[in-house]
This record gives C-alpha cells, structure tokens and sequence, in this order.
C-alpha cells in the first residue's frame, strides 16, 4: 500500500471483485474491457474473482486507486504486452470519467509509470483508446503518450463499431 | 526470368505438405510470421508446424488459421496465417508469407488480393488488419494498391539484431474492397 497526497494504491484482492465488477458495464465501452483478441468481456463477480485470484496474474498486475476515506476510486493494471517482449501495456479506469482530470489520476499515473520505466525497464508504455473515452484519451495526451494511428471500425459493441486508437509513452518523453 | 503463375486459391495445409514446409522453416521471415519472433527455437517451431498441419479452421470457432497459398499448378507459393480472429467483432490479423524467391510484384498482390478476399467472402468478416515490417515497402505498396488503409505505426514494436524496428498496421473494411461478396 502507498499513500500519496489524494489517493492509496494498493494490489487488487480477489474480494474487491464485487467492487470493480461495476467497470465493465456492457453499455458503456471501455479499453479496460477488452480481452485479449480484443473483444468486449463482461465476467460475471465469480469470474473476476477468479481472475483476481490467480497466481498467475492473467489479468497482468492489478492495482486499486482508493481516496484517503478508502472508497474505491477505480483501478490500474500493467501487463506485458505479450510474452518477453520489452514494453508493457498499461490501462486507467476510473468509475468517475471526470477522476481522469484531477490530481488523484495524475498520482495513478506516476505511480506507473515509475513501475514500468524505473522498476521494470520497460523501453515502451503502450495505450488503447476507444472513440467513446475522450476524456481518457485527454489524460493519456496530457502524460506524454503519442498517438500512433487509429484503426478504423475494430471493435464492435452495443451494435456499432468503434474506432480504436493506439498510443505510446517512451521513457524519455514521460 | 520468373514464369511461375501467381496464386490462385487457398487451401488448408496437408500432411503431404511437409516437405516444402520444412524447406520455408529455414526463412526467418516464416519464424517470425508463425512465432513472432525470428529468433525462437526451432524445436518450438517445429511443433507449431506439426499444429498447423492438422489444426486451420477446423473447430467452428477457433481463432486462428493457416493456409498454403497456391497457384493453377498447384505449386505452393506461400502461406496466409489468420490470427487474433474475433468472431465478435468480425475481425482478423493476417500475415502473409512468400518465399524470397517467389515473391514478384505480381505473386505479392495476388497472395494478398486472396487473403483478403478470403477474409471477406469465406469468413464473412467486417475488417481485416494486416502488420507489416516497417520495411517491407513493397508489401506497403501492394496493400495500399488493394484498398487499406495505412492506419498505425507502432514505433520500436521489434527489436531485431539492427534495433527497434517500427511496425506498420494496415486495415481493409469490408467497404474498402471492391467486388467482395454482400455479407
């Protein structure tokens, strides 16, 4: 657990489950939602829990932003990006989109930022970015990330398509 | 002078087919199109050879394909992968493969030009997004020829002996390519 001036962040337990399951609501797409080939998941609080309570860490490392009062704030999680490979994906979500303009988001970010640049050496920190986040994508912009392109109509959900943005944070640059 | 014919068809993979499938093992290129990383174990590969000549889209919902690509003669000239497929999204990655010594202007568009096709008219997908090596400018050509789009590029995605190498997303939509089937 480390406590900086506005929030706590703390490894995910298997038990905040419930808590978080409320971040993948099928209404309201969200990078944070997508699985490995990309397609929306919805787990059940049992799925999750699961997932949460792997030893392998499937869902990469899992990290829970709460305020001082210790309400849940939303999450941040840091995977490799596949395999050996020498950058990670790192991935923001708040329950609150406006959070992502306040300096408890700002305090998320450079925790992770020195995870994966200063403890890990990672040489790249990638993003995703669907067309319905604008206010994450704002927050990823304002950190130092750099738009690489969009791809056009890949993910499809709640029956459209949606635009997928790739962005990446080189440590010289964060 | 090349008279081969180019491609014509795609066909799933046959135990008879291991000949000139171990000949291609030798083409880093192939490593890194089957493996994604040109520099893995040949024993690794080896296995995944072994799963590509008795896997393909055989069960109804797997997410990944491989195929010869071949011309009128029957001579394979290459390999289509299909990867990452979500049936959710009615999306693919795919890779292509085309021995060196094969790999004309005229072969190079027509292994892509079925790939695509394919995509559209057999799997009835939506989008069809192809990554290329940053500096296979030929490849970058005959997609931009066939109707994608150049959407992304992810800098220093590889590394390899010489660096960080960029790697080149390209997307065709279903839209994008004239003459395909109505889904």
């Amino acid at each position: 657990m480390i406590t900086f001036d506005h929030i706590v962040i703390r490894s995910a337990e298997f038990d905040d489950a419930e808590g978080l399951w409320g971040l993948y609501d099928p209404g309201k797409p969200r990078t944070f939602q997508l699985g490995p080939n990309l397609e929306l998941r919805t787990p059940t609080v049992d799925e999750l829990t699961a997932l949460l309570d792997d030893p392998e860490r499937k869902l990469g490392e899992f990290y829970i932003v709460e305020d001082l009062e210790g309400l849940v704030l939303g999450c941040a999680v840091m995977r490799s990006a596949s395999g050996d490979s020498p950058y990670g994906e790192a991935l923001f979500a708040f329950f609150d989109e406006s959070l992502y303009a306040t300096p408890a988001a700002d305090e998320t970010f450079a925790f992770v930022r020195k995870q994966a640049f200063a403890i890990k050496k990672h040489r790249k920190l990638i993003a995703h970015c669907l067309d319905t986040e604008p206010a994450y994508r704002e927050f990823l912009m304002r950190h130092g990330y750099r738009s690489n392109g969009v791809q056009r109509e890949l993910i499809y959900a709640g029956g459209n398509y949606h635009d997928l943005e790739s962005l990446s944070l080189f440590p010289e640059t964060a | 002078m090349n008279i081969t014919p180019p491609p014509t068809r795609l066909r799933r993979p046959e135990r008879t087919d291991i000949a000139t499938l171990v000949d291609w093992m030798r083409d880093p290129e192939l490593v890194q199109m089957i493996l994604g990383d040109h520099t893995a174990a040949i024993r690794q590969f080896r296995g995944q050879i072994l799963s590509i000549l008795t896997g393909g889209y055989g069960p109804a919902m797997a997410n990944t394909g491989h195929y010869l690509v071949e011309n009128c003669d029957g001579v394979s000239m290459g390999m289509a992968a299909f990867t990452k497929t979500s049936w959710r999204n009615r999306s693919a990655h795919y890779d292509v493969y085309v021995p060196e010594h094969l790999a004309t202007p005229d072969c190079l568009r027509a292994a892509y030009d079925l790939t695509i096709r394919f995509g559209f008219d057999e799997l009835n997908l939506h989008r069809v997004t192809v990554r290329v090596s940053g500096k296979a400018t030929a490849v970058h050509a005959t997609l931009l020829d066939l109707g994608a789009q150049r959407e992304a590029v992810l800098r220093g995605y590889t590394i390899h002996n010489d660096g960080p190498e960029d790697l080149f997303v390209f997307g065709v939509l279903r839209r994008d390519c004239a003459g395909v089937r109505e889904p």
